[in-house]
């Protein structure tokens, strides 16, 4: 008892965003590097500054400062080994503390290293980037406002005007503190460029979401149309087939039940002929548009040597009738291919009948079976008529038969080759083929071990 | 003698009804023949043929199927064995080989179109229950 079901249309939505909470968390520990580096360089800064350049830094306030930057880092390190990334909002919530923290130490350790006389401040700058890569909407803006309050706090209270806290001179004829002017100028063109640069940032990020999201409409509109098209060329490949089947089967009846005159069982021969091969077109046609994903029948573990003996043994009766000779050479320990057996037959199927079909009587076919490290080998070699250079390059295109052979063998759909080249490619495989007019054609398939 | 063994035949292609019923004939047998699924199901029912050859796809793309199922549910048809023709074979994305899948329908011989006439009166034969 044959038994039939159907399967079940895998339609998993593809469904993708600029960051998701997995992004955040790989942005996250992406940051944990980044602060060690951070770390390391403003220590070997203030190093250098302080014994080569003889600036007046305080390195023991300068180590604490570091030191709370590590210990932070070290503290989202462990949580980050522990803490699934689960939802989106909360990996947000996480990467915007410890980046709003971040902000904060960087500006104490501005604040006692010179404050607006050192050029530390650029790194402000640098958080509003990495913010607008991750926050949408508003998360720019609060980081960039953040920095501006931070900073503006700094500067404004480190000035003689208002003296909360003190002010760490690094340039010794620094008086710019006391000069309003200038304080009020560089606080100004602070937060200019710390909001435009979140403004710009932003718009870049809003123009690139924008892509996306419609990159992935259209991908899915193409599936879309890609399915409805196939399920029409199924429908339009029966509502072809079923006709010229009737009219065969007729033929058929015709010629089994009449007694008939030569010549007109010559011509509904010729008509059968016909009628069988646009239903081999139909056929093919069919399989080249057969759209049926790799994954949904799923990958079988295929003795690749005894599928090729049956299709083989299948091909029993044209072999003998022209006296073929088949030479096997396969390995001794047979082998196993994980892959999808449907395609597999019809690639060896096809190379093997051509083979079969354009070789010369008495000829000899030699079928090669190689296991290589990362592939599976195989070669069909025959000395039949061969095919020049010229239809070699069109050898695979759809419809294309070669002028040899059509003269060698009248009947053929020119769709074999065009399906066995889809379906080693859908195997992620490779098709290769060396050919010599009239001394005989080697066709060489590499299939990799790992569908 | 024997009496006559019954075949019917579902299938909307009225030309190749006539085709198939003139070989069938030919080698022996009555036939009765339907158009659509719940004719064919009735006539089943009412005139317990020996075998019954079911077309896959008649109106709806699975139609043969639906049938087939059923005639397998109904005590009286359930071992009638069913053949079923059709002119897509694989391409219609059905799987014919699985086993473990609990949702599959029982035919017993899946004949692609299309058939010689003769390989289609001998693959009836191999499911007839020879009759007294």
């Amino acid at each position: 008892m044959i038994r039939f079901f159907k399967i079940a249309e895998s339609t998993e939505e593809n469904v993708t965003r600029f960051t998701t909470a997995r992004s955040l968390r790989r942005r996250s520990i992406w940051f944990i590097k980044l602060r060690w580096i951070a770390a390391f360089g403003a220590v070997l800064l203030s190093i250098v500054a302080k014994h080569l350049l003889n600036l007046p830094l305080d390195l023991h306030k300068i180590l604490a400062i570091v030191g709370l930057l590590a210990l932070t880092n070290i503290v989202y390190f462990v949580f980050n080994r522990n803490v699934k990334p689960k939802s989106f909002r909360r990996e947000e919530t996480h990467i915007k503390t410890q980046m709003i923290l971040d902000l904060l130490i960087l500006t104490i350790l501005m604040h006692f290293t010179g404050g607006v006389e050192n050029p530390l401040f650029f790194i402000y700058f640098f958080h509003v980037i990495m913010a607008s890569l991750m926050f949408k909407g508003k998360g720019v803006y609060q980081i960039a406002f953040l920095a501006i309050l931070f900073f503006t706090f700094e500067v404004v209270f480190s000035t003689a005007f208002f003296p909360l806290l003190n002010h760490y001179h690094i340039f010794s004829h620094s008086d710019h503190m006391h000069d309003i002017r200038y304080v009020l100028l560089m606080l100004l063109m602070f937060w200019f460029v710390i909001l435009a640069t979140a403004f710009i940032a932003a718009s870049f990020r809003k123009r690139y979401q924008k892509i996306k999201d419609e990159l992935v409409k259209n991908q899915e509109q193409l599936i879309e149309t890609d399915k409805s098209k196939t399920d029409f060329f199924r429908f339009a490949s029966h509502e072809l087939k079923s006709p010229i089947v009737t009219i065969q089967s007729a033929i058929d009846t015709v010629l089994d039940i009449s007694d008939l005159s030569n010549q007109s069982k010559d011509l509904l021969y010729r008509a059968r002929n016909r009628a069988e091969q646009t239903i081999e077109t139909v056929r093919d046609l069919a399989e080249l548009t057969r759209n049926e994903a790799t994954t949904v029948i799923g990958a079988d573990p295929i003795r690749i040597g005894e599928m090729i003996q049956n299709i083989v043994e299948q091909n029993r009766e044209p072999i003998q009738q022209c006296g073929l000779d088949i030479h096997f050479v396969l390995p001794e320990k047979p082998i196993i291919l994980r892959s999808f057996p449907g395609f597999l037959e019809k690639i060896f199927g096809n190379l093997i009948s051509n083979a079969i079909r354009y070789s010369h009587d008495g000829g000899a076919i030699t079928i090669r079976l190689v296991e290589k490290l990362t592939s599976v080998e195989f070669s069909i070699s025959d000395e039949g008529i061969g095919i020049s250079e010229d239809a070699q390059q069109m050898i695979f295109s759809e419809f294309y038969r070669a002028p040899e052979a059509k003269k060698h063998n009248r009947i053929g759909t020119g769709l074999g080759l065009a399906i066995v080249k889809q379906y080693v490619e859908k195997l992620g495989g490779t098709i290769q083929l060396k050919s010599q007019l009239g001394k005989g054609t080697t066709f060489k398939i590499t299939l990799p071990t790992n569908v | 003698m024997n009496e006559k063994q019954t075949i019917l035949i579902i299938d909307d292609d009225i030309d190749l009804v006539e085709i198939l019923r003139i070989n069938l004939e030919n080698a022996g047998f009555d036939v009765i023949d339907a158009q659509d699924g719940q004719t064919g199901i009735k006539l089943a029912q009412e005139k317990q043929p020996s075998a019954i050859l079911l077309d896959v796809m008649m109106g709806v793309i699975d139609e043969g199927f639906q049938v087939a199922y059923q005639l397998k549910q109904q005590p009286k048809t359930k071992d009638v064995p069913i053949l079923m023709l059709t002119a897509v074979g694989q391409q219609t994305g059905y799987k014919f080989d699985s086993e473990k899948d609990e949702d599959f329908l029982p035919v017993d011989e899946f004949i692609e179109k299309p058939v010689n006439p003769k390989r289609l009166v001998d693959l009836i034969r191999t499911h007839l229950t020879p009759t007294m």
